[in-house]
């Protein structure tokens, strides 16, 4: 009797177990292509907008638990229904997408080049050495900085509710964040892990 | 300090008198490692003298590096090279020329130097020359550290080494005249006096607090002699402009008067005191600390006077710019006091007796604001009346209103509900709790009533076709939470012989690029004849129930809900309803043998219509009545013909759904593919 309780009870934790981790579960692969594709589009003035395709499905398999691989093969039904996928075109990120590539083209794009503004760690702009512009132009470059940074962090909050997990937005800023500083040109600053500005 | 002058004094007189002595045409050179004076330290030291023929004295004076701490010079070299003379009144004179290499601003690269030593009268006189630039200086013999300094034209980049004494910020352009007494001392230096700058230009290492093109004059007192440093400037100014952190100022034509007493410490700069007069645009009293990173840490402004758009214009642009708020109209004047410090907002208070202000987007615009409102971060201040005459929000009009405000242990509250008449009916505001200080968390709770909104105003004012309607109810709670509009309640909206309730509505950066408005709707007995009618898409007769769940929209634009629709009690459907329904299922008009059919008879009757839509990132996943393998049915008919809409298409793209119903219901025949 005990037996069976305790082997219905070991059960149950694994089952939770399982659930919390199928749940948290975030497509980084998928996430890190698509946030590729929205960031090259921004970055590069000649591409074409984002094309309307979904990014496969790609299973992070590096940092899962022996438990949750165990689960991987009772419940395989559970990954089906929730497959990982992380959909970027919606049209408010097309509006934000637009206004981003546009704010790039004309003033962000040089403040990169000279220095004057870099990417940050946590996935926005910031003002890195205002010193470099003209005085004239600094205000109307933190007011830039500004406008990016409020778009930007729509357009984290809103990948996670388009993908109707609001609470993905943190890592969706991560992975972005990652992204942007994997993307920029050589000579833009950003900024590494401790916030410390670096050159690429 | 005294004892090392006058050993060097002494050192120099057995110089001048060696050299007296000696026989002509002996030259005599002289080394010293180190030679120090008040406020003065020379390395590696030569010196050379010799006759120049006339009866005079060569004199050349080369140092490797000499050291002004008090003006902030380090290591630089100096080349002194000229001719001494005694004239008939026993005063030495001395002509040449002073070429300095690493001075702060390249000062004295190349300069003419003029010297008389009087030692009746006991006094030293130096005039330096290089191009329009023009220094002199006078000093008494027995006290060298003691000076009265005339400046003409001087470049303000050269003070760069005394300004870095006190301040981490560099002078970047403009000239300098000024009449200053100067007190050397090692640690620092003393002066006072008066000056005038034109076209000045300084700035920080951040960038973050600069100026350039400033012309100004006034009375100026430094002393770096203690520590922190200290500076007292009675000025006006003129023309230029300034950048203090967020605030970017274009100084007017006119003299603006600026007084002030700084302290500075480490690179930070304490304004303890700090006056502001622009007489037809802002004037104030206060104290203002920036840390060495140039934050600002403290800001109090007090008998605070603002005139707009002068103020506006030349003051407030661009920190509201950063705050999203571009191209602000607005005129009127403003009195009012600031309280803010590192930890966030302590106080603020504001009286009016005529505002209006509107921003360019039409989101937000109010007339005829008069009265004021007093709030501090603790204790409980005076009751006050705020009036305006209207208020627009978006495209809703709101009539005049008049509130009463108090403001308690940080929290201001309205002292009576507040009632706004909007769109032929009413909102009433009343509990309304706001917390000014709470950068994060709740910041403002209220309950809201709405009355007899005219539904038709509404649509009008949106733009929509326009219905019959009223629009009531309550929202026990509103509450403010991070930049979020949270909605208890709801709101019920009597249209179309039916109801709509609109609940758990909250709303998110509703004057932001990207508003976020969630809600669930819920549809009850709606007669689709009316509705119909009005959104001209075809007839149907009946009554539909529903619900739009999770709906989401952001700039107003649906981007997420789970709709589902349904006519449940039956009635008859016209043909063209017939084919714009079928534009849900994703496909066009019924062609061939069907639709000839189809065309031969007015109206259908159905038993039952069911739609439902869930939305997730612009893709629709379609539902009907009943959903199999084959598609779903839409529109399940009764009596004869008989008639079935059946969806085949179950991923339906969102923005081309949206353009469909728009060319059915405007009338226009659907695109067939």
């Amino acid at each position: 009797m005990r037996k069976l309780v305790y082997g219905l009870l070991t059960t149950l934790l694994v089952a939770l177990v399982g659930c919390v981790t199928i749940n948290v579960y975030f497509p980084e692969a998928a996430a890190q292509k698509a946030a590729d594709q929205f960031i090259g589009t921004v970055l590069d003035s000649n591409a074409p907008a984002p094309a309307p395709a979904s990014t496969s499905p790609q299973p992070a398999r590096n940092d899962h638990q022996p438990a949750a691989m165990l689960l991987d093969l009772l419940i395989p039904a559970a990954y089906a229904a929730d497959t990982p996928n992380i959909r970027i075109e919606t049209a408010t990120t097309e509006a934000i997408h637009d206004r981003m590539r546009q704010r790039f083209r004309e003033t962000l794009s040089p403040l990169l080049n000279s220095g004057a503004v870099g990417f940050t760690k946590d996935g926005l702009v910031a003002v890195r050495d205002a010193a470099k512009l003209p005085l004239d132009q600094r205000a109307a470059v933190n007011a830039t900085v500004a406008d990016e940074n409020r778009d930007r962090n729509a357009l984290y909050r809103e990948v996670a509710n388009a993908n109707n997990h609001p609470e993905w937005e943190a890592q969706i800023r991560a992975t972005f964040a990652k992204r942007w500083i994997e993307r920029a040109r050589a000579g833009w600053y950003y900024q590494d892990a401790s916030g410390a500005w670096k050159q690429k | 300090m005294r004892r090392t002058s006058s050993h060097l004094l002494l050192r120099f007189g057995i110089l001048l008198w060696v050299g007296l002595v000696l026989p002509a045409r002996a030259e005599i050179a002289l080394g010293a490692k180190t030679v120090s004076l008040p406020g003065l330290k020379l390395q590696e030291v030569q010196a050379l003298v010799g006759e120049d023929g006339e009866g005079g004295l060569k004199l050349k004076l080369r140092a490797a590096k000499v050291d002004v701490p008090s003006m902030g010079w380090r290591r630089v070299a100096a080349d002194l090279q000229g001719t001494l003379q005694r004239d008939a009144h026993m005063r030495w004179l001395f002509n040449g020329t002073m070429q300095l290499v690493g001075a702060p601003g390249a000062a004295l690269s190349n300069a003419k130097v003029a010297m008389v030593v009087d030692e009746a009268a006991n006094t030293l006189e130096v005039d330096i020359s290089q191009a329009a630039a023009q220094a002199s200086m006078a000093l008494p013999l027995d006290q060298p550290t003691h000076a009265q300094i005339s400046l003409k034209g001087l470049p303000a980049a050269w003070l760069q080494g005394l300004l870095s004494t006190i301040w981490s910020g560099r002078a970047t352009a403009g000239k300098l005249d000024a009449d200053m007494a100067l007190d050397l001392a090692n640690k620092g230096v003393q002066a006072s006096g008066q000056f005038a700058l034109s076209a000045a230009g300084f700035d920080t290492a951040s960038g973050t607090v600069a100026g350039q093109g400033i012309n100004g004059n006034g009375r100026l007192n430094i002393d770096t002699t203690s520590t922190p440093s200290r500076i007292d400037l009675d000025a006006s100014m003129r023309g230029g402009e300034l950048l203090l952190g967020p605030i970017f100022a274009r100084l007017p034509d006119h003299p603006v008067q600026v007084s002030l007493t700084a302290t500075t410490h480490n690179g930070a700069v304490d304004f303890t005191r700090l006056r502001v007069a622009d007489a037809d645009a802002l004037q104030f009293d206060g104290v203002l600390a920036f840390n060495a990173k140039g934050e600002v840490q403290k800001l109090k402004l007090d008998k605070l006077q603002a005139r707009f758009p002068a103020a506006y214009q030349r003051y407030g642009q661009a920190w509201l710019t950063t705050l999203g708020m571009r191209d602000v109209r607005i005129d009127g004047q403003l009195a009012g006091s600031l309280d803010l410090d590192a930890s966030g907002l302590r106080s603020f208070a504001f009286d009016t007796d005529g505002l209006e202000l509107a921003d360019s987007e039409g989101r937000l615009s109010i007339k005829g604001l008069r009265g004021g409102i007093d709030w501090a971060a603790d204790g409980e201040r005076p009751t006050t009346t705020l009036n305006w005459q209207g208020l627009q929000v978006y495209r809703m009009v709101n009539g005049p209103a008049q509130s009463r405000w108090q403001s308690r242990a940080g929290a201001l509250s309205l002292q009576r509900a507040l009632e706004v008449p909007v769109l032929n009916g009413k909102v009433r505001v009343s509990d309304l709790e706001w917390r000014p200080a709470a950068a994060k968390g709740r910041r403002l709770e209220t309950s809201l009533t709405f009355a007899g909104i005219d539904m038709a105003a509404f649509s009008r004012a949106m733009g929509w076709r326009e219905f019959q309607g009223t629009l009531g109810g309550a929202i026990p709670g509103l509450r403010w939470v991070d930049d979020r509009f949270e909605m208890e309640g709801g709101l019920t909206i009597n249209a179309f012989d039916g109801f709509v309730s609109v609940t758990r509505m909250s709303l998110q950066g509703p004057f932001g690029p990207s508003p976020v408005l969630s809600a669930n709707i819920q549809l009850r007995q709606l007669d689709m004849a009316l509705m119909t009618s009005v959104f001209d898409f075809g007839s149907i007769t009946g009554r539909m129930d529903g619900s739009i769940d999770e709906l989401r929209l952001v700039n107003w634009n649906p981007v997420a809900f789970k709709a589902n629709l349904l006519a449940g009690s039956g009635g008859r459907i016209s043909q063209r309803a017939v084919n714009n329904l079928t534009t849900f299922g994703g496909g066009g008009v019924a062609s061939g043998l069907q639709g000839a059919v189809l065309k031969l008879f007015k109206t259908f009757g159905y038993k039952r219509i069911g739609l439902s839509c869930v939305l997730q990132g612009s893709v629709c996943r379609m539902g009907g009545l009943d959903n199999d393998a084959d598609g779903y049915t839409i529109l399940e008919g009764s009596g004869l013909p008989h008639l079935r809409i059946v969806g085949h298409q179950t991923q339906v793209d969102w923005p081309t759904l949206v353009s469909r119903l728009k060319a059915a219901t405007e009338g226009t025949p659907p695109e067939v593919r």
